[in-house]
């Protein structure tokens, strides 16, 4: 069995939010919810200044906190490392927003349309009708990688190949490479997470 | 992917292939529709040019598709007063109505003047239509505006100068060390956008080292080795001075390269005209093997004399780099340091550095045969570009591409011509390179040699720049100067569709007064933006997703990847994956029916089958009428051969040609026509320009025609003490890039969380002196008491007398209400006037100094914009 995870290599991302975009469209998130942002930030000071950017997901944890926070069970990890949310098991009691180090859940509140009150035929079918006061994740695109042959759509599209998807168990993946090769760090190591989303500088 | 909601049964759910319409480069993609509804854009891993990358604003594309407020009837002008932010008061009509008004007013205009039928579009792939039927209506004024008023006025026609082609490319596969002027070239910008950015990264990776020499701290210069920041308008002086270090202090450069591809060997006389031969009037240079004088074709190159001074029957003759050597030696990096603002030891070591990663004397073995490896290039576009002197920017940085020889060779900097038929470069007069690209003059004009300067008939009066490749910008100055120019005629009738030119071209008060001069102007548009707003008949037009249109400049054009050494060339198609919405129809195939109600569609298809390039048995037979289909499938089989016609891209969506082999990538060894390093011919045009515009009393700055290039002030850098005394710089996004982008709610969102879009970028040290804070709003003032009020950001990434303003923002008219009045608008600032533009390329000078003022609340005493 796989563990699905990505690599995210920073000196390779320009900044483009393909990603973030693509995102968006593959998993039909209203206004305001986010899986996949990218966060710019300026360091540095002149005349040596630079962005940064730093592409983020939900970094399917290996013990995932928001995991043991919902007092419904409705958040679960698969064999394969994906950590799903069973929006029809939350309750909303947002104890997993609270959980995660990393941000990366989002209560929805409130499901409005792009243009106002009247949904575009998009919004009519791909926003989850069910969703309102329940919570939304990033699902490492779950549902293109069971099709067997897809990558999340955020790396499908990455022009950069800044973020590469594969399986860090296999120690001859891109990905298991490329963290060995280059020294991946996880976010926030102390929290004891155990990210599946490595970072390279 | 859930792609319906629960409980809803699947009846449809299918991948059609079409092309991206978000900016001009049609990347391939494949649409997911289901059940009736596009649900997904992404692209297709093996199709060219982008391969299966898709930008932000290509992945939000459907949105633009699902605008509720898009156009969707036809609509006619009640209000007879016309400006900016004066109701049309549309009445809508019905399509019949419509073309009988559109109709109506053709037939009158032609009646008057057919020259007096102007039409304008960014379309790019529309418009080899729209100029058929231009040329069967008999009108030469076609536009594509809003490009060529700050993009490639200074690339193009030097581009020619250099390769013959109309683009140039750094060798991104090869090149070690790359130095970018004023562009985001491999950063989501510019042509092939998605296609570049993946060489760029690939680069990156492999350790090209990238400097990026800008004002502002872009996406591109945040990921390169280091940002040169400079102050706005001294590129010229920069790269001359680069020169200065290589040639006169290091003696790095090729004299190979320049003996044997260069016209640096031609002998000048005194007057800096050629020394011709009396006889044959060929330029002569010194064969310094035998001591002696020879026309230019009959001496051993390698022989020539690139350097000294001879005695010739009496008169003293240099070799033309003799001449540039010494030019040179007047741009010492302590001088440009004092222009440019940046360190003079700085210069010295980019300039070495640059001249060193060229490696000259190497060479590289591909497909049989020995080239020159030359992994260093200088590459350019816009920011150096929209100068008052943007034909001698970007010549100075192409001449530093030159100097060290990696002009066409492996590692340097290539001619974009795309591969396939219509490729090769040649000889002409004085042994100079000229064109080989046959479209060139449908499209753009060639600068070698130069054209003959003639009285305008064109409203661009593109016959008084004789070494540009267009002069779209001046058309709305010729509209509104028609008597200064004495043209014959007057425009009387607008068609104008994909292209908002009252935001993206010049300043919009002095657009308005071209846009009223016009008494009839039709848009073709989906949704009303600044432009629409002055139209007098308004027509819906398709979405990309929901249009058949050949993506045109594939095979023959210029950008696409198989610009790019070992790539193929391809051609790729827009098909309809949706009905329109409401009556909306292809403008195209509108254009098509009003042809044929003029009766002047025998002629359209005369001048297509010239225009398009039509091959027999393809071409249209003037006798006959096609459906668009038709035409479509006739142009697809004539390019990519007949068994890929409609039905094939309908299926596949693209096609890839040949690979472009190392002789189409690096044909400089296998060119004889020679780059004129010293510009003769410019001598010659310019007194051209002079006798004619003086003779007819028009005010016109020649004194750009010299045949060494100098840096020059723009108007605005003597204002540099007085009070204005700030730049305001352009930035580009590549996320929101042309104003049809900021109609998308996704990336007007992203741009909300970003934070660094709507406000206006100030270097934090600037801003403390002038006691602003960051998130303060301030204003903004321009000598010209042009105004404008903004949020202020503190940044350390902006050189310090400069604002960045980002894109093409402060919407006033929009089918995006989150959008509206958000950030400003940068040409808004600007000058559209003679004195501001470039005489020789018809570059819009974008640099503008303001006063900025913090805003005093009500309480303080108030003062508003």
């Amino acid at each position: 069995m796989p563990r699905w995870g990505m690599v995210i290599d920073l000196a390779r991302c320009v900044g483009c939010y393909a990603c973030t975009i693509a995102c968006k469209v593959e998993n039909g998130t209203p206004p305001g919810v986010w899986y996949a942002p990218v966060y710019e930030r300026e360091v540095g000071s002149y005349p040596t200044a630079k962005r940064l950017f730093l592409p983020t997901l939900c970094f399917h944890c290996k013990n995932p906190p928001c995991m043991k926070a919902c007092p419904t069970k409705a958040i679960s990890k698969r064999e394969d490392g994906i950590v799903l949310v069973d929006s029809n098991k939350c309750c909303g009691s947002r104890a997993c927003v609270a959980a995660c180090p990393y941000g990366a859940l989002t209560f929805v509140e409130e499901i409005k349309g792009e243009f106002g009150d009247e949904l575009t035929p998009w919004e009519r079918a791909r926003y989850p009708q069910d969703g309102v006061g329940t919570v939304q994740k990033c699902t490492l695109c779950a549902h293109r990688i069971d099709q067997g042959n897809l990558e999340p759509a955020c790396v499908q599209t990455c022009p950069t190949h800044c973020r590469i998807f594969g399986d860090l168990d296999d120690p001859g993946s891109e990905v298991s490479k490329l963290i060995r090769e280059h020294n991946g760090t996880q976010a926030r190591p102390e929290a004891g997470t155990d990210p599946s989303v490595f970072y390279l500088r | 992917m859930i792609t319906v909601q629960p409980g809803e049964a699947v009846w449809e759910d299918t991948w059609i292939p079409t092309a991206c319409d978000m900016c001009y480069n049609a990347c391939t993609v494949r649409v997911r529709r289901t059940n009736g509804v596009v649900v997904k854009i992404e692209g297709i891993p093996d199709a060219p040019p982008n391969y299966g990358k898709v930008c932000a604003k290509g992945n939000a594309g459907l949105m633009n598709l699902y605008n509720p407020h898009r156009i969707k009837t036809p609509l006619v002008r009640a209000n007879p007063e016309k400006g900016i932010g004066i109701d049309p008061r549309w009445k809508p009509i019905s399509w019949g109505e419509a073309l009988d008004l559109m109709t109506a007013k053709l037939r009158a205009a032609h009646a008057k003047d057919p020259r007096s039928l102007v039409a304008a579009t960014f379309d790019r792939y529309g418009h080899f239509v729209l100029r058929s039927f231009l040329t069967a209506f008999g009108s030469p004024n076609l536009t594509t505006v809003s490009a060529g008023f700050f993009c490639g006025n200074g690339v193009h026609p030097v581009a020619y100068t250099l390769t013959g082609s109309n683009d140039v490319h750094p060798d991104l596969k090869l090149c070690n060390y790359l130095l970018m002027f004023g562009t985001s070239y491999g950063f989501v910008a510019q042509m092939n956008a998605m296609g570049l950015t993946q060489e760029m990264a690939e680069a990156r990776r492999r350790g090209m080292k990238l400097v990026v020499v800008d004002p502002v701290c872009t996406y591109a210069a945040s990921q390169a080795t280091e940002w040169v920041p400079i102050r706005p308008g001294t590129d010229a002086a920069l790269a001359l001075s680069l020169m200065d270090v290589l040639v006169n202090e290091l003696g790095l450069y090729d004299r190979e390269f320049l003996r044997r591809y260069t016209n640096g060997t031609y002998l000048l006389g005194s007057d800096g005209h050629y020394l011709r031969d009396p006889k044959s009037q060929k330029p002569l240079i010194w064969d310094a093997r035998q001591n002696r004088a020879g026309t230019f074709d009959a001496i051993d190159r390698t022989d020539a004399a690139l350097e000294g001074s001879f005695q010739l029957e009496g008169i003293e003759a240099k070799p033309a780099f003799q001449l540039f050597k010494e030019h040179l030696s007047a741009y010492t990096p302590e001088r440009a340091s004092a222009i440019t603002t940046i360190p003079a030891e700085t210069i010295r070591r980019v300039a070495r550095e640059f001249g060193e990663a060229a490696g000259l004397g190497a060479t590289l073995q591909l497909e049989g045969h020995t080239f020159p490896y030359r992994p260093a290039a200088a590459c350019w576009y816009r920011g150096i570009s929209a100068h008052k002197h943007g034909m001698m920017n970007g010549m100075s940085v192409g001449q530093l591409n030159v100097i060290v020889g990696n002009i066409d060779m492996p590692g340097g900097m290539l001619n974009a011509t795309a591969a396939g038929p219509f490729w090769g470069p040649r000889e002409g007069a004085d042994g100079l390179l000229v064109s080989g690209n046959p479209f060139t003059y449908r499209h753009m004009r060639t600068p070698i040699p130069p054209r003959p300067v003639r009285r305008p008939e064109t409203l661009e009066l593109v016959e008084l720049f004789p070494v540009s490749v267009y002069a779209r910008a001046m058309l709305w100055l010729g509209i509104l100067h028609a008597e200064q120019f004495r043209l014959p005629y007057r425009a009387e009738v607008l068609i104008q569709c994909r292209t908002n030119m009252m935001a993206a071209s010049g300043n919009p008060e002095i657009m308005a007064a071209a846009l009223k001069r016009i008494p009839f102007m039709v848009s073709f548009a989906d949704h009303h933006d600044e432009t629409t707003e002055f139209a007098d008949l308004l027509l819906p037009d398709t979405h990309a997703l929901e249009r058949l249109m050949p993506i045109t400049y594939n095979p023959y054009y210029h950008y696409n990847n198989a610009t790019l050494p070992g790539e193929a060339w391809s051609f790729n198609f827009q098909q309809p994956v949706v009905e329109p919405m409401g009556e909306a129809r292809n403008w195209i195939e509108v254009i098509h029916e009003v042809g044929g109600r003029l009766g002047i569609l025998n002629d359209l298809y005369t001048a297509f089958n010239e225009i398009a390039h039509l091959e027999d048995p393809y071409r249209l037979d003037p006798a006959r009428k096609y459906t668009w289909e038709e035409i479509c499938d006739r142009w697809a089989r004539s390019y990519c051969g007949d068994e890929h016609g409609l039905a094939y891209f309908r299926k596949n969506g693209y096609y890839k040609g040949e690979k472009r082999t190392a002789a189409q990538s690096y044909p400089r060894i296998f060119n004889t026509g020679r780059i004129p390093l010293y510009l003769e011919h410019f001598i010659g045009a310019g007194e051209d320009v002079k006798r004619f515009t003086e003779s007819e009393g028009i005010p016109w700055d020649t004194s750009g025609y010299v045949p060494l290039v100098d840096w020059r002030p723009c108007p605005a850098h003597p204002e540099r003490a007085s009070e204005f005394d700030l730049f305001v710089v352009n930035q580009k996004l590549p996320f929101l890039t042309f104003s049809f982008t900021s109609e998308n709610p996704w990336l007007t969102e992203l741009a909300e969380r970003n934070g660094k879009v709507f406000p206006v970028g100030i270097n934090a040290e600037t801003a403390r002196k002038k006691g602003i804070a960051d998130g303060d709003e301030i204003d903004l003032e321009t000598a010209g008491g042009r105004k404008a009020r903004a949020v202020a950001r503190l940044s350390q990434g902006i050189h310090p007398e400069c604002l960045a303003v980002p894109g093409i923002l402060g919407r006033w008219v929009t089918a995006n209400e989150r959008m509206k009045h958000k950030g400003i608008h940068f040409n808004s600032l600007l000058e559209y006037t003679l004195d501001r533009l470039d005489t020789l390329s018809a570059a819009v000078d974008q640099c503008v100094k303001v006063k900025v003022s913090p805003v005093h609340t009500e309480k303080e005493g108030g003062s508003h914009a």
